[in-house]
């Protein structure tokens, strides 16, 4: 009986196995194999080993350095936008009415929208000539602005619009948290006499570490990743001041030929991915357990008292 | 106390100001485009926020009958619906085979899930060579076992989550009664996992209408091509013709936000459970 357990097991795993195996693992392990080589991308033609030399070449190219600063404009943003705008909007429209229902509904509907859309539709908003965005401030009475086609501030622009993507699922993920407090902590604080100002920064947030640490890792290893935005809006334009690693490696693939050497990107974008994904998982743990054991040390002394 | 309620008063006046600014910038983009896919070239550059002087529907004709757009979206949806099928049979598969028991399977279910953390971008190379050799490339079968493949991980764990929430007396019971491990799974699991099928078939069907970058990699007929890239062609291919474009953005978003009004509750399920893990 127990045998054949085990054979039934690996009758129904064989399609999923196979599937997702062929189509994403094994690609995965073969990025990190062609990494070592060089090779132009004919299945004609030859693969060379040569060790770590593409490494050695990204970590010596400007524009690697300068796309993962891209990154890293993307993860500012994360922080300092989509992070107080998503929890400020779940605050607003977390109680269960019908107005906030809708409201969510709103705020989530970029999110929703294809890539290919977004980014069009902000592309021709953003236009210098005639763009909806720069009709708009030219009634403020500033000048206008060619906000996709200036080399040092076309990176926040984008990462503004990915902001804007975001921002309503990242509410929803907050409000979900904010559900999740115990409303009878809630009950015992207006109680006590607690403004919901208080309430937030003594009840609320507190209780919503978990929810927080989610968004901090997905948000964080999240701007490693980014691709279709700057595809679609600015196709790391202008010159190369846009690229972030993952277009990088797409242009050097794709355009240039030279798959080993893109390879390399992906596997530094695998790895960063990762080791981000781990290390903020760890370090934050910590964190809460220090917490905890403060706490317990506290009730400890209170008991003894 | 008349100060007390004024206080109160501005509170609640900015607490409507906020929510109703934030929805504006919601709902800006979407708007534009709509009123712009009315006009022509000449009056979206010099007035972007007058009204259209006739309501005329020629930018929607043009999208429709003279691009690839909705040959685009068609097929988006056929491989939507196909990948929807493969990846829930697979998470069936799986869940079930990791409720039957068997020693050692822990690490397979962690092999299942481990896509969640892992990014697709980092194998796109080898996949274009992947693909040209197994000769699936503009082929239909390729396509969607890339989408169901890269959509597993998620589809896998939610659908274990909920297996685990149903008791191992129904399968006892219907062992007694002489059912198989597959009757067991499609006739006494399945229907009893509906919920969560919805989700999972609504989160797969948002990742793949709304995929750029597989579209791109792996179809190069023109006649196969996903629905971003028939939207992407009008930035590079037409004489761009601007209220043509926002008309073609309207009618590419139609299918998105008609599902999002029907289905909200099994995508924010989806979105609240996704992002427990990953």
């Amino acid at each position: 009986m127990k045998r054949n357990k085990t054979g039934i097991a690996i009758m129904l795993l064989v399609i999923p196995v196979l599937v997702y195996s062929l189509f994403f693992i094994y690609p995965i392990g073969y990025t990190v194999y062609l990494s070592f080589m060089k090779w132009n991308g004919m299945a004609v033609a030859k693969k060379t080993f040569i060790g770590l030399q593409n490494y050695k070449t990204l970590f010596s190219q400007a524009v690697f350095w300068h796309s993962l600063k891209n990154a890293v404009v993307f993860m500012a943003v994360s922080l300092v936008v989509i992070f107080p705008v998503s929890f400020l909007l779940a605050l607003l429209v977390s109680r269960r009415t019908k107005i906030n229902s809708f409201l969510r509904t709103v705020y989530y509907i970029p999110t929703l929208l294809p890539m290919a859309a977004t980014g069009m539709m902000w592309m021709f908003m953003l236009a210098y000539n005639g763009g909806a965005v720069n009709e708009i401030l030219g009634f403020f009475g500033i000048a206008p602005h060619d906000f996709l086609g200036d080399t040092k501030g076309a990176i926040w622009v984008v990462a503004l619009v990915n902001a804007w993507m975001y921002i309503g699922s990242n509410m929803l993920i907050f409000v979900t948290g904010i559900t999740n407090v115990p409303s009878d902590m809630i009950e015992a604080a207006v109680v006590d006499g607690a403004g919901p100002v208080q309430r937030i920064i003594h009840i609320i947030i507190p209780n919503m570490k978990e929810t927080f640490k989610v968004f901090l890792t997905s948000a964080i290893a999240g701007s490693v990743k980014v691709f279709d935005i700057i595809y679609v809006m600015t196709d790391g334009g202008p010159g190369t001041a846009t690229d972030v690693p993952a277009t990088l490696m797409y242009d050097q693939a794709f355009l240039s030929s030279r798959f080993g050497y893109a390879s390399s990107i992906g596997v530094f974008i695998i790895f960063l991915s990762l080791f981000i994904t781990f290390t903020l998982n760890f370090f934050l743990d910590e964190q809460e357990d220090k917490g905890k054991r403060k706490k317990l040390q506290r009730g400890a002394c209170n008991g003894a008292v | 106390m008349g100060q007390y309620n004024l206080k109160k008063i501005i509170k609640a006046a900015c607490k409507v100001m906020g929510a109703a600014f934030w929805a504006g910038v919601s709902l800006f983009p979407l708007l534009f485009s709509m009123l712009s896919s009315f006009k022509d070239n000449t009056s979206i550059y010099a007035a972007p926020f007058s009204l259209p002087e006739t309501l005329s529907l020629g930018n929607y004709v043009y999208a429709m009958d003279r691009t690839i757009l909705l040959r685009g979206m068609w097929n988006s949806l056929v491989y939507s619906v196909l990948s929807i099928a493969l990846i829930i049979l697979m998470a069936l598969l799986v869940s079930y085979a990791y409720r039957i028991r068997v020693k050692g399977f822990k690490i397979m279910f962690l092999f299942f899930i481990a896509g969640m953390a892992l990014p697709i971008h980092a194998m796109l190379v080898p996949l274009a060579s992947i693909i040209s050799q197994l000769n699936l490339r503009n082929s239909l079968v390729g396509i969607v076992c890339v989408y169901a493949a890269t959509n597993l991980s998620l589809a896998v764990f939610l659908a274990n989550g909920y297996m685990k929430g149903i008791s191992m007396e129904l399968d006892e019971a219907a062992v007694m009664d002489g059912g198989g491990h597959l009757r067991i799974l499609f006739q006494i699991l399945l229907p009893l996992m509906k919920p969560v099928i919805a989700t999972i078939s609504i989160m797969t069907f948002l990742k793949v209408y709304n995929d750029l970058i597989f579209s791109m990699l792996l179809i190069s007929d023109k006649k196969k091509a996903a629905m971003s890239l028939a939207l992407m062609a009008f930035k590079s291919e037409y004489d761009i013709n601007y209220g043509g474009t926002f008309a073609a953005i309207c009618i590419s978003v139609l299918p998105i936000v008609l599902i999002y009004v029907v289905f909200q509750k099994q995508i924010e399920a989806g979105l609240a459970a996704g992002s427990v893990k990953g």
